[in-house]
């Protein structure tokens, strides 16, 4: 069934719209919570919520391409999922070792509200991510937004793991100097 | 608190940019760009080396190439002609095997010593000197010292000067008297001159062969 006629059963508010949506992209959300949380059990939790979310969020919401639209949510469900069971401490997962590798880019940030910091870095990056060439921003998004691990990214980039770790550090440099340049970091 | 921050902006990226990732990472097959592109490289640097590897030897850039091929030449002035001679081939006779000689300081002297000998006979040909007489031997047109076998230690050679442009000169040497094969022309060697002579034949011969007499 076509994204749009998926989306039109929410809109509809049947229920047969959550069935349609598990049938089509459960494995693919699955991949996005686990990759993130490393636990089958968490993972399927991640994925129920997300439905739950899609129900509640579609309408008003009338997303174009419904599978961007449910990752973006299953990455924001398993993300809060893994701050609140590893709050302390680190674990294994892609999710972790995505933040370690971040570390280097992220340092002191001014002070504006939450949402409002989100909304702004989100621009920021959406330009800073236009200025990359293809290679660069898909090596980009696959490792930090899909959580995908090193290897699996350069395999469906078309390049080498050496070459998409490179690629990965000098982007994680030219980031952070953008967002020096942009004032949002000291 | 501000990597997560990032992390979370990362849901604002736009969907063009997320889809455009998402059907790459939906291909079963993807596999890490050919890399036969490695293996043409790593082969066109093989070539590469190769060539100058060739070419260093053939140019003799870092080392002298072998001596089969001697290049360099002396030159030889006789009767205002110029030759250039590469080999000297001295076959001393009784034994098997000759010899080449390349060393072209070598063929240099052994060229003086031949070339400037006629001047020594002219000016010293005395009827009652001590050198042979020839005889012309009609069976085979040879001519032959009326002195030969009287001295069973001399040894006779034969010296072929080899030049450049595959001209030769032929010369026997037997005691003191050199035959140059295609003139005829005697000419008698004065005493130092032959020492010189049998001195550089024999010097530049690394073994004498087995002896077929």
């Amino acid at each position: 069934m076509k994204d749009e006629a998926i989306v039109e059963l929410y809109w509809q508010r049947d229920e047969s719209a959550i069935t349609v949506t598990q049938e089509k992209y459960h494995v693919y959300l699955l991949k996005i919570a686990r990759n993130i949380l490393n636990s089958t059990e968490d993972s399927e939790e991640s994925v129920n919520d997300t439905y739950l979310a899609a129900w509640n969020s579609i309408p008003p919401q009338k997303p174009e391409v419904l599978s961007t639209y449910l990752g973006k949510l299953t990455r924001r469900i398993s993300i809060s999922l893994f701050r609140r069971r590893n709050a302390e401490k680190r674990r294994d997962g892609e999710f972790a070792l995505a933040l370690q590798e971040m570390e280097d880019v992220m340092t002191d940030f001014m002070d504006p509200e939450r949402e409002m910091e989100e909304k702004l870095l989100g621009e920021l990056l959406n330009k800073f991510l236009h200025t990359l060439k293809p290679s660069e921003r898909r090596v980009f998004i696959g490792r930090y937004y899909y959580m995908d691990p090193l290897k699996e990214v350069a395999a469906y980039c078309g390049m080498s793991e050496g070459k998409a770790k490179t690629l990965l550090f000098r982007t994680r440099k030219k980031l952070k100097e953008y967002l020096i340049g942009e004032g949002l970091l000291l | 608190m501000k990597k997560n921050l990032l992390f979370d902006a990362m849901n604002e990226i736009d969907e063009d940019m997320l889809e455009d990732v998402n059907a790459l990472r939906g291909r079963k097959d993807a596999k890490p760009k050919l890399t036969w592109t490695r293996y043409v490289s790593a082969a066109a640097c093989l070539c590469i080396v190769l060539i100058g590897v060739f070419a260093a030897n053939r140019y003799e850039l870092f080392w002298r190439a072998d001596l089969e091929d001697p290049t360099d030449t002396e030159e030889i002035y006789e009767n205002g002609e110029e030759h250039n001679y590469v080999f000297a081939e001295i076959t001393t006779d009784g034994y098997a095997q000759k010899k080449i000689i390349k060393d072209t300081r070598v063929i240099s002297e052994i060229c003086d010593i031949l070339h400037t000998a006629d001047e020594a006979e002219s000016s010293a040909n005395k009827p009652n000197d001590s050198r042979p007489n020839w005889v012309q031997n009609d069976k085979d047109n040879s001519l032959v010292s009326d002195r030969s076998g009287t001295n069973e230690t001399e040894k006779q050679y034969t010296i072929i000067l080899t030049a450049t442009d595959d001209t030769e000169e032929v010369y026997s040497l037997i005691g003191k008297t050199i035959i140059e094969e295609n003139s005829g022309k005697n000419l008698i060697l004065c005493d130092e001159q032959y020492t010189e002579l049998e001195d550089l034949l024999t010097k530049n011969y690394e073994d004498e062969g087995e002896k077929t007499e």
